[in-house]
């Protein structure tokens, strides 16, 4: 049993009071609490302590909160209903726009056919989205970063400091998840060799 | 399977239905607003985290497991909400302590001094205040929210005899704050 100074310690009397001791571990506690009154005086401490607390009374509110609650959820739901046709109509508009602009890219010999396919065109956009995920991590690992620091590191040698967090390792894996991402998409959406008119 | 009418109410939560959530929030505020106040010892502020707590299980109800009791669930949600909210409090310097030192000095504390506790439980307020943040949100997961050592654990990130260990000694504090305030 864990003793200090041939009494109970403190954290185990916590633990005989959660519950928390084995059979053997109880029946050795409770033999020695039977026996020494100290250990039972700070036992009875402890257990003061959580009357206490059970004791304590629920206090009442003074308003009613679900009003504000509900208001906030209702303004929420409406802010999404207006993002959501924002991003409806700025859809139906760029591929209006995408639309009109493919026609009149095939009609002229000299432009490139940039998009050609449908696969072409979820290729691009893929690479548009990874390649902007990519870029926010660089920038927000540019943030870890203040320009003492940064001036340092590319004036020395130690660019890449061990032992401790280093944004570089962010910026690495920002551009790890790029390459990553392009290569894996690229693969499945395959524009490479592509001969353009 | 019996259906409880709060299984139903959440069930239409889960569908979207405001005012279904609006009786669930009237339900569960007073005790949520409870545990936000005695982690945070600030009225206005446990208000302002008890609203926030509820947005919160809003947009996290669908993870919620209808088998479960909903009560402790918003609960600990709100508890780790508080516990966040102090941590971050912290980093940014705000003070905190300074705050709740003012309220501790009024006996009788409320927006209109109509919040009033016996001189037993006041004291008792003020001793929980005393703890640090970390202790007095294992007190409260463990004495009020009646969560087990693992279910703590897993609530405040930590590991288990981490929070064990914030659990004692914040009991061990306790007991002698309140006998320094029973002379």
């Amino acid at each position: 049993m864990d003793k200090e100074n041939n009494h109970i310690s403190a954290n185990l009397l916590q633990a005989y009071l959660d519950g928390d001791l084995d059979q053997a571990g109880l029946q050795e506690l409770e033999l020695h609490l039977d026996k020494c009154l100290s250990c039972q005086k700070e036992l009875s401490r402890i257990e003061a302590v959580f009357r206490k607390l059970e004791s304590l009374p629920a206090l009442e509110l003074e308003h009613d909160l679900s009003i504000s609650v509900l208001a906030q959820l209702r303004e929420e739901k409406k802010l999404s209903l207006s993002i959501t046709w924002t991003l409806v109509l700025e859809a139906i508009g760029a591929g209006t726009v995408i639309g009109l602009l493919i026609p009149a890219f095939r009609a002229t010999s000299w432009l490139p056919q940039l998009l050609n396919t449908q696969t072409e065109i979820q290729a691009g956009v893929n690479i548009f989205l990874a390649q902007l995920a990519s870029s926010w991590l660089v920038w927000w690992a540019g943030l870890q970063i203040n320009i003492e620091q940064t001036t340092k590191s590319l004036f020395s040698t130690r660019y890449f400091p061990s032992g401790e967090f280093s944004p570089w390792i962010l910026i690495l894996a920002a551009v790890g998840i790029g390459i990553l991402a392009n290569y894996i998409l690229l693969r499945s959406n395959p524009i490479r060799g592509r001969n353009h008119k | 399977m019996v259906v409880s009418g709060e299984q139903v109410l959440i069930n239409k939560v889960k569908k979207g239905d405001l005012d279904a959530y609006g009786a669930i929030v009237q339900d569960y505020q007073s005790s949520v607003f409870n545990v936000c106040f005695r982690i945070l010892g600030n009225r206005q502020e446990a208000e302002d985290l008890t609203q926030e707590a509820f947005l919160r299980a809003y947009h996290q109800i669908a993870r919620f497991d209808l088998s479960r009791p909903f009560g402790p669930w918003m609960r600990t949600l709100a508890a780790n909400l508080c516990y966040n909210h102090l941590k971050r409090a912290r980093l940014k310097r705000v003070p905190l302590e300074d705050e709740r030192d003012s309220i501790k000095d009024d006996p009788i504390y409320g927006p209109e001094g109509v919040l009033e506790i016996n001189q037993e439980h006041q004291e008792l307020y003020k001793a929980i205040w005393k703890l640090p943040d970390i202790q007095r949100v294992a007190l409260e997961l463990r004495h009020f929210q009646g969560l087990s050592y693992k279910e703590m654990a897993s609530s405040m990130k930590l590991p288990l005899n981490t929070v064990r260990s914030h659990l004692y000694r914040g009991r061990q504090k306790l007991a002698e704050l309140l006998e320094e305030e029973n002379g």
